[in-house]
């Protein structure tokens, strides 16, 4: 009995001599939340971003869990409550939540080495659809919902722009930019709404002939998916958040990281990079988000 | 270098055709069957596919259009339910939650949704947002039910306002009652009258606030918000006037006018007057605001948003459902042209396949074929081989054909060359034959005309062969052939060609010739080379040659005409004597023509009976008795009178008419005998001239039995005579057909005995009962010895042979006088009697007697 008591008294006294010379860094500070707009789904987005989200958790010594939703709501309603440390928005929803809930913009997205993308309504090339005005009274699929800044925002303010208002047309949504193009690909619609590279999609040029396509208009470049801290988070860690992923295009296992993620790179971006959002947005959905 | 070539393409070791063939064709019908299958495997399996696809699209279509039915159904239902919070229209909203929950399970139950994680995605989303919508219901059922909860307004209204304006209005009156104890009292009744004033303000604020409320629920405008604005500032103006009044009460107050009952409620009224408008200020507030109505607020708020956003998602759904018809369109499409490519792929491939074939077929076949083709054309030329185009493929069929092809050249070429040489020489003695002197002739003739030359052609041929032929036999004959070519060649240059024309005749082309002596030096070395005897088999055989001889192109140009030329001239030869050369001149021509005009004129005379017949008695020498006549032919002729038959039995013996003439002669006879016999002389016979010509082959006798059948004679009556020439041409025929003409009863005479090359063992052999004496031998007797003593030995002779013996030509009784003494046994001439008509010997028979005889002789 006495040797039995020997024994584990050695083995917790291993135990605790192993736990306290352990040298792998501990994490002390509470962990970050890092949240992703379901721009896809959500185990896709997880597989995409999890190799980010560890090396962005190894580079600043601080957990990060990273959490994705499957639709707007459940992120917008995690936005709303502040959750999020860390979060990749669409452009619509940044510039929503940043006079409402904080959130500030860090960086942004490089994505097939574009860092801006513009709203472009694409039509078939056989289509007798020659200009915007010609849209009157025709069906226009949109990618995404009305929230999609690009695909319905941006394409709707050319629209606009074109003398044709709500009720000019039939509106239509795709569950995002790809399928709408790929919809009016097969004639569903008269047009699609979407961003100005669609066709250059690899998954979009798999589906479809995309030489049978062109884009009717492209509207104004404008700063691509930003990436934004809580407001509360300190300006220190902000920084270093940022420039861990401006930084991950010079290393090799960086660049695996990004092209995981379906990213080019990652740019310094500042909040006025979205005042051209702000404007469209006003102009579309009438909603000021202007600080 | 071709077959290396070939090796090229050795059809990966298969040599045979067969097998190629066959190998090709089991190759492409595995390749047809596969493409077949895996185009009919790959259509089944698509439009299989593309079925389940539509089918299970079809259903999702069905359930997406229940959500949809449903979604409107609750749309309507909720804004019924708000108009009239019925326990009805509850139960609808909850109905169609029911069937909503339904559609969506059958809508992510379906295959079609399954199979793409995005639009199960959708699909989830849409049963999350029926949750949501399902608790929103509830909570606005709820709401909409409670009337507290639905118009928040009226909870400070009952909670607040009611009270204070109950506790104003008792306040109020309290002081209306103490003021109205004394109205005398002029502080009272001042009291009183402000009262009375504050009652009235204070009930228009209450009508006004009601009408407030009232605007607010559109009661009286279509905008309430209008309405509510004037009755607010109604209010806000009787509000400033109770505060007046309220301050001139207070002003009695200070002045004392109030009693202390009626100071109290004035502070009453102004802390109820102050809570109630604080009421007022929060029910304005609630009115103003957007949730003055807490069930439309819940409706806009939280129902609206899910019901976009289920009628967002359904839109989606349905957009997928539109691709992927679309899409199940566009790859049945793709498929339908995927076969339509494919047939015209496997059009073409099969027309590449037949393209390909044919050519190797042709290289492997045809141009083969075409090489053997050639080969066998230029074997047929005589042109040669280009083996490499029998070498043209390496397959074992042609690679055999091509060695027995070969060997089959190489025989056909040994028998060509044999053919060749048999088409254009003489079997027997190898010399060329007619068809080679032909070719030669004309090459010479065009050297001749070329050189400026002459050319020579001798014709010649055996004199006797025949005879030597029919007594020694074709052997010895042949022999005779081969030694006499051999001599021909011996007196010729090389350079001159010998030829065997056939039978006994050869033909000898003599080429460069400057002058005729040396044609006749050679003529004559010919003719000399028959001088020495032939020595064939123990046989001595002397022959000779007649030789015609024709000049080109001095006679003629043409290698037919020199051919004739020559002939002609051989035939003038032998005419002129045997052993002898003469040269072709236009005077043999020309008589060749007469010969030819000749004997037309004789058929004409036969077809136009212008032949009669004379007969001259034969007269028995002792008796001076006629026992018989010689039937003698005479031609009418119509220009030159009587022809006798020395002009003309040579043309009818070549024209063939000799056998119709002699018929005719012997039954003319055979009629002439009869009627002598019928006159009574039945002791004279007939007798008939037969040619030579017709002793060949048994013509004679056709010609004798047709007579005797025709006329009835009897054949004892008849005398057959041929000449001496006629044993020596054909013995052995005529021996035969002279023993059964012997046999018949007919005797047998010849003819002009002594004139021609008869032998002794002719008459010894031949059935000849008599024997003509020629009339050259008799004409000059007694007085020329020889032809005497040769009359003598013939008469012996004869009478050896047991023949009896007629001399012809007898003209005087010298004649007639030797002929008796040497025992001749009958005479024939002009002695007795020339020839004569048949009638005249009926008279010359009439006058027999010696008398007649005496009388002639006188005359």
């Amino acid at each position: 009995m006495k040797i039995i008591l020997l024994l584990l008294s050695i083995s917790f006294l291993l135990g605790e001599v192993k736990t306290t010379s352990a040298s792998e860094p501990t994490v002390k500070a509470a962990p970050l939340k890092l949240g992703i707009f379901p721009r896809r789904r959500a185990d896709a987005t997880a597989k995409m971003f999890q190799p980010l989200v560890e090396s962005l958790s190894k580079q600043l010594n601080v957990s990060i869990v990273l959490e994705t939703t499957h639709d707007f709501a459940s992120f917008w309603e995690n936005v709303a409550n502040q959750e999020y440390d860390i979060v990749h928005f669409n452009q619509y929803h940044y510039v929503k939540s940043h006079p409402n809930y904080g959130y500030r913009v860090i960086t942004r997205n490089v994505e097939l080495g574009y860092s801006k993308i513009a709203g472009a309504l694409l039509v078939r090339r056989d289509s007798q659809i020659k200009s915007l005005k010609d849209l009157k009274g025709k069906k226009i699929v949109f990618g995404g919902g009305r929230g999609a800044m690009q695909a319905y925002i941006a394409t709707t303010y050319l629209l606009r722009q074109a003398g044709l208002n709500k009720g000019d047309y039939f509106e239509q949504f795709a569950l995002n930019p790809p399928k709408a193009c790929i919809a009016t690909f097969y004639r569903q619609a008269a047009a699609a709404g979407a961003g100005n590279y669609v066709l250059e999609l690899p998954h979009v040029k798999k589906q479809i002939n995309t030489d049978e396509m062109k884009y009717l208009a492209v509207g104004e470049s404008m700063a691509h998916l930003p990436w934004a801290v809580k407001q509360s988070m300190p300006d220190e860690q902000a920084t270093k958040i940022k420039n861990a992923l401006i930084n991950l295009i010079n290393s090799e296992k960086g660049k695996t990281i990004l092209k995981s993620a379906q990213i080019t790179k990652f740019i310094s971006s500042t909040d006025q990079d979205y005042d051209a959002h702000r404007t469209i947005i006003k102009n579309v959905l009438n909603e000021d988000f202007f600080p | 270098m071709p077959n290396s070539h070939i090796n090229k393409f050795n059809w990966f070791g298969i040599r045979t055709l067969r097998h190629r063939y066959l190998s090709a064709t089991i190759l492409v019908s595995i390749v047809l069957l596969f493409s077949a299958y895996f185009g009919w495997h790959y259509v089944n399996l698509t439009s299989h596919q593309q079925i389940q696809h539509i089918n299970h699209r079809t259903d999702a279509a069905d359930a997406l259009s229940d959500v949809i039915l449903q979604q409107h159904t609750l749309e309507t239902s909720l804004q019924r339910f708000i108009t009239l919070p019925t326990e009805e229209n509850i139960k609808t909203i909850r109905r169609s939650f029911d069937l909503f929950e339904v559609a969506i399970k059958k809508l992510s139950n379906n295959h079609w949704i399954k199979a793409d994680l995005a639009l199960s995605d959708l699909v989830v989303s849409l049963s999350e947002d029926k949750s949501q919508l399902v608790n929103v219901a509830n909570e606005l059922i709820a709401v909409r039910r409670d009337e507290t909860k639905w118009f928040p307004a009226l909870n400070i209204m009952q909670e607040r306002m009611f009270n204070h304006n109950l506790n104003f209005m008792s306040a109020l009156d309290f002081i209306l009652l103490e003021s109205s104890e004394d109205l005398t009292n002029k502080s009272k009744q001042q009291t009183y009258k402000l009262a009375n004033k504050i009652r009235h303000s204070w009930q228009k604020i209450i009508s006004e606030f009601r009408l407030f409320v009232s605007n607010s629920f559109g009661v009286f405008s279509n905008n309430p918000g209008t309405g509510m604005q004037a009755r607010k500032q109604n209010i806000e103006i009787y509000l400033s006037q109770l505060d007046k009044l309220l301050k001139e009460l207070d002003q009695l107050d200070k002045q004392g006018k109030l009693d202390i009952l009626s100071n109290k409620s004035l502070q009453d009224m102004r802390r109820w007057n102050e809570q109630w408008q604080s009421a007022y200020q929060d029910v304005y507030q609630s009115l103003s605001s957007k949730h003055w109505r807490h069930d439309l607020v819940i409706l806009r708020d939280n129902v609206t948003p899910i019901l976009t956003r289920i009628q967002q998602r359904s839109s989606s759904l349905q957009l997928e459902l539109g691709v992927a018809s679309a899409k199940n369109i566009t790859d049945l499409t793709i498929l339908a042209r995927g076969l339509s490519d494919f047939v015209i792929f496997l059009a073409i491939g099969l027309s590449v396949i037949g393209v390909i074939g044919y050519f190797v077929f042709h290289r492997s076949v045809l141009k083969p074929i075409q090489g053997f083709s050639s080969a066998l054309r230029s074997t047929a030329s005589g042109e040669r081989i280009d083996r490499t185009k029998l070498m043209a493929s390496n397959a074992e069929e042609f690679q055999s054909l091509a060695k027995s092809f070969t060997d089959m050249h190489e025989q056909v070429q040994i028998r060509q060359s044999n053919l060749d040489h048999m088409a254009h020489h003489d079997a027997l003695t190898q010399l060329p034959n007619r068809i080679l002197l032909r070719d030669r002739l004309e090459l010479a003739i065009a050297r001749a005309h070329r050189d400026n030359t002459i050319i020579g052609l001798m014709f010649l041929d055996l004199d006797r062969f025949k005879q030597i032929n029919d007594s020694l036999g074709h052997d010895t004959g042949d022999h005779l052939l081969v030694m006499v070519s051999r001599r021909l060649r011996s007196c010729v240059r090389s350079t001159d060609t010998v030829s065997r024309l056939g039978g006994d005749e050869f033909a000898i082309v003599v080429e460069g010739i400057t002058h005729v002596d040396q044609i006749v030096s050679m003529a004559r070395k010919v003719v000399n080379s028959f001088v020495e005897p032939f020595n064939v088999e123990k046989h001595e055989l002397h022959s000779s040659t007649s030789v015609g001889i024709a000049l080109g192109p001095n006679d003629d140009n043409d290698v037919d005409a020199l051919i004739k030329d020559a002939d002609i001239a051989m035939y003038h030869a032998k005419d002129l004597g045997r052993n002898n050369y003469k040269f072709y001149s236009a005077e043999m021509a020309k008589q060749v023509a007469e010969h030819v005009a000749l004997e037309n004129k004789l058929r004409h005379a036969f077809e136009h009976n212008e032949f009669f017949l004379l007969y001259q008695p034969i007269v028995d020498i002792n008796t001076d008795e006629i026992v018989s006549t010689e039937a003698l032919i005479r031609w009418q002729h119509p220009e030159r009178g009587v022809v006798g038959p020395d002009e003309f039995i040579h043309s009818l013996e070549d024209s063939g008419l000799i056998r119709p003439v002699t018929q005719w002669v012997l039954t003319t006879a055979s009629q002439q005998y009869l009627e002598f016999k019928k006159a009574g002389y039945s002791n004279t016979r007939m007798s008939v001239n037969l040619s030579g010509v017709l002793l060949k082959g048994d013509s004679i006798l056709d010609i004798v039995i047709n007579s005797i059948e025709k006329t009835k004679v009897d054949p004892h009556g008849l005398i057959m005579e041929i000449t001496e020439d006629t044993l020596l041409e054909d013995f052995q025929g005529a021996e035969k057909s002279l023993s059964i003409l012997k046999d018949m009863g007919i005797r047998i005479a010849l003819d002009d005995f002594g004139t021609g090359q008869s032998s002794l063992s002719h008459l010894r052999l031949n059935p000849i009962d008599i024997v003509k004496i020629d009339r050259s031998f008799v004409r000059d007797i007694p007085g020329d010895s020889n032809d005497s003593d040769l009359v003598d030995a013939v008469i012996a002779m004869a009478h050896k042979l047991r023949m009896k013996v007629v001399a012809e030509g007898v003209e005087n009784k010298e004649q007639l006088e030797f002929l008796r003494w040497h025992k001749c046994d009958a005479i024939q001439g002009y002695y007795y009697s020339k020839p004569c008509s048949g009638r005249d010997i009926l008279k010359l028979l009439n006058e027999k007697n010696n008398k007649v005889f005496d009388n002639r002789k006188t005359e």
